[in-house]
């Protein structure tokens, strides 16, 4: 079964996009049109992948071991705060302090404790990669970069998280997950024996409480990352250098609640869901890419079915530096968006 | 210091793992979860991450293919899994 899976073509995994109208201080400046997969649950991409690999479903359902080409890493909470809100929290997707996904292999699984149930997941990928002044983008020196579909040294991550779902309706969840990388630096270059280390945890609640006639759904997580220090000299204008010296800390944290009435009597409102998020995000002071800058969004989603949504979220960044950032910002936005899965 | 944060996190990752074990394995509470219904599971599970498709949604084949990848996506065990598509291709 491992060998059948390890040739593997064509990794199944998520893809993203939408019908975007972005609209910032009450000007429109960008409108783009992606197709969007929000699940990766394809059937049919399903079904192509089995049939590749000669396997058959109900041999391949017994197996607790599963390895995947392209993984979703256990940092994140399911990678899911994205079905509600349009944009992801201040702290991932780009220029984040977190890795969304990786290259490599992972073996995950649950297993009851009681009425309590307990999943694990351990993984290895390909590894960060850290900005130096010799790259793209020198005055983010010091950050990390993810996603990366090709290694940039000899050296693996390793990452590890364990959830408790301690009641029996499986409401709730909280996990921890830890990740670690020894070298982040290219082969060959001064930074090669960096390493890096990052920590999350994070709380997931869903549930229909009659009380209130719906579904609540409420998501957080917090993340620190921890890099080794070391100078980067930045050459800033041309013949200018600058040494950047700082504590290489980052953390980030986001909570997320929605609410959806489905046990309203009028159709219309059943379709409705309200989501409010707060998401905060701490760089190195002393870094090109120094920031501290917070995040409040709100939305109407209306489902238009149990696969296809259309998202209305205004969103409000406010702190200072960032990404091509200096000073204080406040950036105002308001999405729509429509997104399909399968 | 750092030595000392990580040892602290992890007592209190661990106390939590272990108060809200210890609660959860009394013979009573076993026997009820025992008894948990496909319908149940599929109900309670599915909307940690997504809205619950009708079981009309799929063909039993497609249903077979759904399971594993939700076994592995879900973190599901192998009686919760085999529970809730049981159910869903009964209702199919």
């Amino acid at each position: 079964m491992s060998n059948h899976i390890f040739e593997l073509k064509n990794p199944v995994g998520d893809s993203q996009g939408a019908i975007m109208m972005e609209v910032m201080d009450g000007v429109v400046i960008d409108a783009q049109k992606k197709i969007d997969i929000l699940l990766s649950s394809s059937s049919t991409l399903m079904n192509k992948y089995i049939n590749t690999n000669q396997v058959t479903d109900s041999k391949a359902s017994k197996i607790i071991i599963i390895v995947v080409v392209f993984i979703m890493i256990s940092l994140v909470v399911g990678g899911f705060f994205y079905v509600k809100e349009i944009t992801k929290p201040l702290g991932f997707g780009h220029d984040g302090i977190a890795p969304m996904s990786g290259v490599g292999v992972e073996l995950r699984g649950a297993f009851r404790v009681g009425t309590a149930t307990m999943n694990y997941s351990v993984y290895t990928t390909n590894g960060p990669t850290l900005k130096t002044p010799s790259g793209v983008e020198p005055l983010e020196s010091g950050m990390l970069m993810f996603m990366n579909l090709k290694d940039n040294n000899n050296n693996r991550a390793f990452g590890s998280r364990i959830g408790l779902l301690p009641f029996s309706n499986s409401s709730t969840e909280i996990g921890f997950s830890y990740y670690s990388a020894g070298n982040v630096g290219t082969k060959g270059t001064a930074y090669e024996n960096i390493g890096a280390k990052l920590f999350a945890f994070d709380f997931s609640f869903v549930k229909q409480l009659p009380e209130i006639g719906g579904i609540v759904d409420i998501k957080s997580q917090y993340a620190k990352s921890t890099i080794d220090n070391i100078t980067y000299t930045v050459e800033e204008e041309p013949g200018v250098f600058e040494d950047l010296i700082f504590n290489n800390v980052s953390s980030s944290y986001y909570g997320q609640l929605s609410y959806r009435p489905t046990m309203s009597g009028t159709d219309f409102i059943k379709k409705l869901e309200f989501v409010g998020r707060y998401s905060k995000l701490e760089t190195p002071i002393g870094s090109g890419f120094a920031t501290n800058k917070k995040e409040f969004s709100f939305g109407l989603n209306y489902w238009l079915n149990w696969h296809s949504v259309l998202k209305l979220n205004y969103q409000n960044i406010t702190g200072e530096g960032g990404h091509d950032v200096v000073g204080k910002i406040n950036e105002k936005a308001l999405f729509l968006n429509w997104a399909i899965g399968f | 210091m750092k030595t000392l944060n990580i040892l602290g996190i992890s007592t209190v990752v661990l106390g939590i793992i272990t108060v809200f074990t210890l609660q959860s394995c009394s013979a009573e509470q076993v026997a009820a979860y025992k008894n948990n219904s496909g319908a149940q599971l599929w109900g309670e599970n599915c909307i940690r991450c997504h809205n619950i498709p009708s079981p009309s949604s799929f063909n039993d084949t497609d249903w077979s293919t759904i399971e594993l990848h939700m076994k592995v996506r879900a973190n599901l065990t192998k009686v919760q899994a085999d529970k809730i598509f049981e159910f869903i291709k009964s209702a199919n």
